[in-house]
Order: structure tokens, then sequence, then C-alpha cells
């Protein structure tokens, strides 16, 4: 198959300035690792930070995110964009993908965050890194006139699950993209591990089904993604069957609403529960209640709109973005109030 | 006699700002604790990032990025045992720009869309401002009302990398069959519907101008297309002479993208370069070889990433019934037609 992406390279590059032309997507892997999905250059990077060990206590709060940004950077908030965040969970610091210019030639760079709110920028340039590349150079016939590839992955997540950097992407042309499992530490891979994720509608219909946002999840000790689809169900997947060419299909275990979409989400233990805390397009942040996670088996037939896995929406919480878990006991939250974004850490509810 | 110190100042370089004199060490904080340069007055706005260097008896400050001219900069020098110096730089309005970028194309270019229509792209005369897209298209129903909940609507949009075409889907839980929202809301375009899509001119270009126009498309929906794509369905032209193009009829529309991106002449396996079009509503394909073609045989190759507008690939519908074992065993596959010049 000729598709991009077909094949992953490995570039270990730790003199190099890092040449991201896109941040879309941000996570940690241990030690330190900050992992940066850049869709516009198809490419993973891993940044060894070195930021290992906890620096201070208490929450990070800054109120109106993309003015303080833009201040920093010598420019107006209306040229700032903040497509992902990610608690570093060795240092507590805050690490901001951000992108400087209107455009899709913005500049791209990761600031740090850390409690007392100081921004500061991670140096690309003497960090030590290392890259996968994800799309193989666009063959000559599939740039338009002017030379320029049209087709672009956007990176929706990414994360560390089980020795392995998954990446959900989403195409802009073909509806069937593909998620990656590519093992951590990067090896040396000629073959990709481009994966097709299908979708079941309740035993009747069978579909291609991105994934906009996952995390790990432990069923039974075994490690698995909880993912949730564009269109809107939470699934189950083993990482086991995350495997090179391989064609799976989640278990739906929740629906969430008519016409609601998980934008992010964490795992946590409370009171000796565990919880799973989303934040949605349409219906606020829900806390669901993971504790019996295991036994809802596929949903199969014609259901609810809000059937599976129990959940409670929580009122207190509005325009949420983006979340992390902070700490034990709270999340990082990046929250839209009217035209500002705020960065503010939320007890776990 | 010591010399007296000149009185402290900062001015403005090519590259960046100097304060001087300075005639001791390095302050233990870093030079920002006594030079520093702000973009407007908000006091609790940090200081701009950027680079110190010592030059004589100057601290030069360097911005990690140059910056809009537009902003009022605000720098500060702490000379020790004195009063901060404070000036002003910056602050040039931006004059307003007369608007030049349009929406050149938006596809499927049919006035008809099946019930199914997956996706539909923007195509603008320039690169656009991105973070700002479901802000500013819409498609409002036959009462004019603007309708929500019908794409999918992702903060970091997908762009092609120019940021001059926008790929907006439907949203996929409301267009596959089975689905709650499918069941409960119904597919994002009603069959018999008349829909009317629309881009505000208010949506600005990533230089900053506004659009010329706005925009508007109006869309009669038809009955869904469920069928794989069939390639023995598609009417091949070939070439009359060594320069005229391949002509391609389809049976369907395809995606505009992929029916560009995912059909391509060969010839002995190798791409033959051709500038290709899709022409009658994404219906036909033209090849204009970019060299002329050669005697032989050669063929036309469309890869299994190749959709129609309803997400349909080659032996394979968007929605497969799993209770059908035929539809069950359906796999998407590449195909090859033959043809001689």
């Amino acid at each position: 198959m000729a598709q991009s992406g077909d094949t992953t390279t490995l570039e270990r590059a730790r003199t190099q300035r890092a040449d991201l032309k896109s941040a879309s997507a941000l996570a940690f892997a241990p030690k330190g690792v900050l992992l940066v999905g850049d869709g516009l250059g198809g490419a993973i990077y891993a940044f060894e930070t070195g930021d290992t060990s906890k620096t201070g206590s208490g929450p990070v709060q800054i109120e109106d995110l993309t003015g303080k940004i833009a201040a920093l950077l010598g420019t107006t908030a209306d040229q700032i964009r903040v497509p992902d965040i990610a608690v570093n969970p060795d240092s507590g610091n805050v690490y901001l993908a951000v992108a400087r210019g209107a455009g899709a030639d913005a500049d791209t760079l990761i600031l740090k965050a850390d409690r007392s709110g100081k921004l500061t920028e991670l140096d690309l340039q003497t960090t030590p890194h290392t890259r996968v590349a994800l799309v193989d150079q666009p063959d000559a016939d599939k740039l338009d006139r002017r030379g320029n590839p049209l087709r672009t992955d956007t990176i929706t997540d990414l994360g560390y699950v089980d020795g392995k950097v998954i990446v959900a992407g989403l195409s802009n042309e073909e509806f069937a993209s593909t998620l990656r499992a590519i093992p951590y530490p990067f090896g040396e891979m000629t073959k990709g591990a481009s994966i097709e994720i299908w979708h079941g509608a309740h035993g009747a219909y069978e579909t291609n089904a991105p994934i906009r946002t996952f995390i790990a999840y432990e069923f039974d000790g075994k490690p698995e993604i909880l993912a949730s689809y564009t269109c809107t169900p939470l699934v189950r997947i083993p990482v086991a069957k995350l495997t090179p060419g391989a064609k799976v299909m989640g278990t739906t275990i929740a629906e969430l609403g008519n016409m609601n979409r998980p934008l992010d989400m964490i795992a946590y233990a409370k009171d000796g529960r565990d919880y799973i805390l989303m934040a949605n397009s349409n219906r606020g942040v829900m806390k669901l209640d993971a504790s019996d996670l295991g036994k809802y088996g596929a949903i199969t037939d014609k259901i609810a709109a809000t059937e599976g896995v129990p959940y409670e929406t929580i009122e207190a919480l509005q325009g949420v973005r983006r979340l992390d878990r902070f700490d034990e006991t709270s999340a990082l939250a990046m929250v839209a109030t009217g035209e500002a974004l705020n960065l503010t850490t939320i007890a776990l509810p | 006699m010591s010399e007296a110190a000149p009185a402290p100042r900062i001015s403005r370089t090519a590259e960046g700002f100097r304060a001087e004199p300075w005639r001791g060490a390095e302050p233990s904080g870093g030079w920002g604790e006594v030079f520093a340069v702000f973009a407007g007055d908000d006091p609790a706005a940090p200081a701009m990032l950027g680079a110190y260097a010592r030059d004589g008896e100057a601290i030069v400050f360097t911005p990690r990025f140059s910056p809009a001219p537009s902003l009022r900069l605000r720098a500060v020098y702490r000379p020790p045992s004195i009063e901060p110096v404070v000036a002003r730089f910056g602050g040039v309005p931006v004059p307003p720009r007369a608007p030049t970028t349009r929406v050149l194309a938006v596809t499927p270019s049919a006035a008809v869309w099946p019930e199914n229509v997956l996706k539909l792209y923007v195509t603008f005369s320039a690169p656009m401002r991105i973070g700002v897209a479901w802000d500013n298209i819409c498609i409002r129903d036959a009462s004019g009302s603007a309708m929500g909940g019908l794409f999918v609507e992702i903060d970091q949009e997908l762009w092609d990398p120019t940021g001059r075409r926008l790929t907006v889907l439907f949203d996929p839980g409301r267009i596959k069959r089975g689905l709650v929202d499918n069941i409960n809301e119904g597919p994002p375009l009603a069959v018999g519907g008349t829909y009317r899509l629309e881009i505000d001119a208010t949506w600005r270009d990533a230089a900053g101008g506004l659009l010329v126009e706005p925009f508007s498309k109006v869309i009669t929906v038809a009955a869904p297309l469920r069928a794989p794509i069939d390639p023995s369905a598609w009417r091949l032209t070939p070439p009359a002479s060594s320069t005229e193009p391949l002509t391609v009829d389809f049976d369907r529309p395809l995606d505009a993208a992929l029916g560009l991106g995912a059909i391509t002449v060969r010839r002995d396996g190798a791409i033959v370069l051709c500038d290709a079009e899709l022409e009658h509503d994404e219906t036909r394909a033209v090849f204009h070889p970019t060299m002329p073609w050669g005697p032989g045989r050669y063929s036309l190759h469309a890869e299994d990433i190749l959709e129609d507008i309803a997400g349909n690939r080659i032996g394979r519908p968007f929605d497969i019934d799993a209770k059908d074992p035929a539809q069950k065993a359906m796999v998407a596959s590449a195909a090859d037609l033959a043809f001689e010049i």
C-alpha cells in the first residue's frame, strides 16, 4: 500500500536543533522524557528534559495564559495558540505546546511553567532528543503544482503506554486514519506500526474509526488504552493488539450522550475507588466511575444515549479544553473563559 | 578622580535593545534583574524572552522574536542606586489591510450532496488564520437557522501544510448507521432538505486581512451513497494524440483530495508525471502529461485509500453491514485499469 505513514524511520539527533514544524499533542514518558507530536513535520520527538526532581509544591495558576505568552513572545494574544499541555509527573512543571503566529507557518515552541507560573522556553537546541518520522517524503505526484504536499496527519493525542508511544492521528484527506504504536526508546524500525482501528456499531455496522483521545488503563493487570473515537463512544483496546498492520476493533463500553465529544481524559483514584475525568465538547466535565470498568462488556444492542459505565457531570467545571493529572489529588486544566484562556489546578472531584 | 558616569539610557538597535552604562558584574539573578523589555503596560505580564549579552559597558538584549510593530514596548533599566530608567518604543498602529483573500472553492462542487456526505474542503486564495474555523463556518437550514453539531470541531483543525485548504469532517457519529447520534439526531443533512453553507467574511487570513466577501453555497440533499466504488464502472477515454489528456469519467463524485492524490497514471509500474484536474463536480479526472505520451501500454492506478464523497472505498462501503456475510468479507483494494496509446 502506498499510503504515507507505512514506514517509520529513526533519526537520533542529540546535538542538532529539533526543527518542530508544529506541536499539537504533548505527553510524558518516564524519566522526564517529553513526547511531542509534530503532525505537520510528520514526526514524533522525545526530549530528554532532565527535569526529574520535584520542584516546590502548591498549585499552578496562570490567568490569561495567551496574553501572558503573547507578552513573553512579543506579540498580541490573537497570534498565540496553545494546542496542548502536559504535566511532568516527576517535577510537577507544566509544559505547553505553543504556536506564535496566525497561520500554518507559525513558529512552534515548547514553554515550561513552574509552580509560581513563571514561563521559560525549553531549549530545542540543547535538549537531547530522538525523533521518529511517521511519513515518507511525499511522492512527487502527491504535491500540488507549487511542489507542496497537501496531505497531513494532525496528531490529536499521544501517550506512553507499556513501553510504547501510542499516536492517534486524523488525516486531512482519507477518513480511515491510523493509530501507531512505536516502541520507546525509539529503535531502528523500518516497518511502521500503522494500525487500522474499527468501530462496531452495536453489532450492526462496522466502520473505520479514528481515535481522538485516549489514556492508558490497566484491566486485570494488562495494559489497554481507553479511547474515544471521533464518533464518540468510549472503547477499550488491549495494547497487545496494537501490532503493525493489525486491524483492531475497539470494545465499546460507554456511550456518552448525544452529540458529545470527549476532548481529554485523565484517570485517578479517590477514597479507594477508580475514576476517569473527561472534558467534553458539549457536556462539560464528566466523572466516570471506573471501579468496575472491566465488567462492562461490549455494548452490542441498540442502547439509550447514555448507557454503560455510570457517570456524573461536574457542573462547577465549565469550558475545560485540556486536562492532565497534576498530583495525587488535583488535575491541571486549561479552561476557556470568554475570550481568555486560563491554566488552573483543580481538586479531583 | 573617577570619571563621572554618563546618564543611564536605553536605546533600540536593529536586533534589540541596549541599556548603558553598566560597570559591575552580572547580577546574581541574571541580567533580567536590571534590564527587561515588556510588551505593553500590564504589570502582571512577564518580560519578553530573549538573550542577554555584555557589549563593553552596555547590556544588550535580543528578543527571542522580533516584536510585533504594533506593540507598545516598555524597556526598564535599573542601574544601581538611582531611579529606574524607562523608555518606550514601537506602538505603530498597523494600517488596516484591504481584503484580498477569498474562498476559491468548496468541494463537493455539486449542488446536490448525498445524505451521508462525509467531508467538505474549503480552499482559500491565501493562508488563513488557524484556530477560528468553527466560529466562521456554518450550515443554515431552510429557515435560515444555523445548525450546530454538524462537524467534528477539533481544536487543531485539519489544514493542509500551507494553511490554504481546510478539511471539514461531518460528524461521523451522525453518519454511521446504528450509532446513538445517528438514531436519535439523524444524519447531519436530511434527504430532500435545502441548506446553505456560509463562510463569514470576518474570518481573517494569516496576515490579518478580512475576506473580500462572504461565501455561500446552496446545497440540496439526495439519497445516501452506500455502494463501494467499482472501477469497472469508470469510462476511460485514452488520449487522442501524444499531447492530449487522458480522461476518466467516474460513476459518482470522488473525494476532491483523494480523487487527485490517490489516482495516478503508470507505465511499467512507474508513475507518469501528469497535471491532473477534477472536473464535472469531481466526476471526471483529466490527466495532462507533462511530457508527450509515448506509444505503449499504460494503467490508471487507484490506491486503496481512494474514497468517494461518502467515504466509500474501492470494494468496500463506508459502513459495512456486519450481518451481511458478503459485506463483512469486503476489503478496500487498489485497482488498475489498463489502456493503450
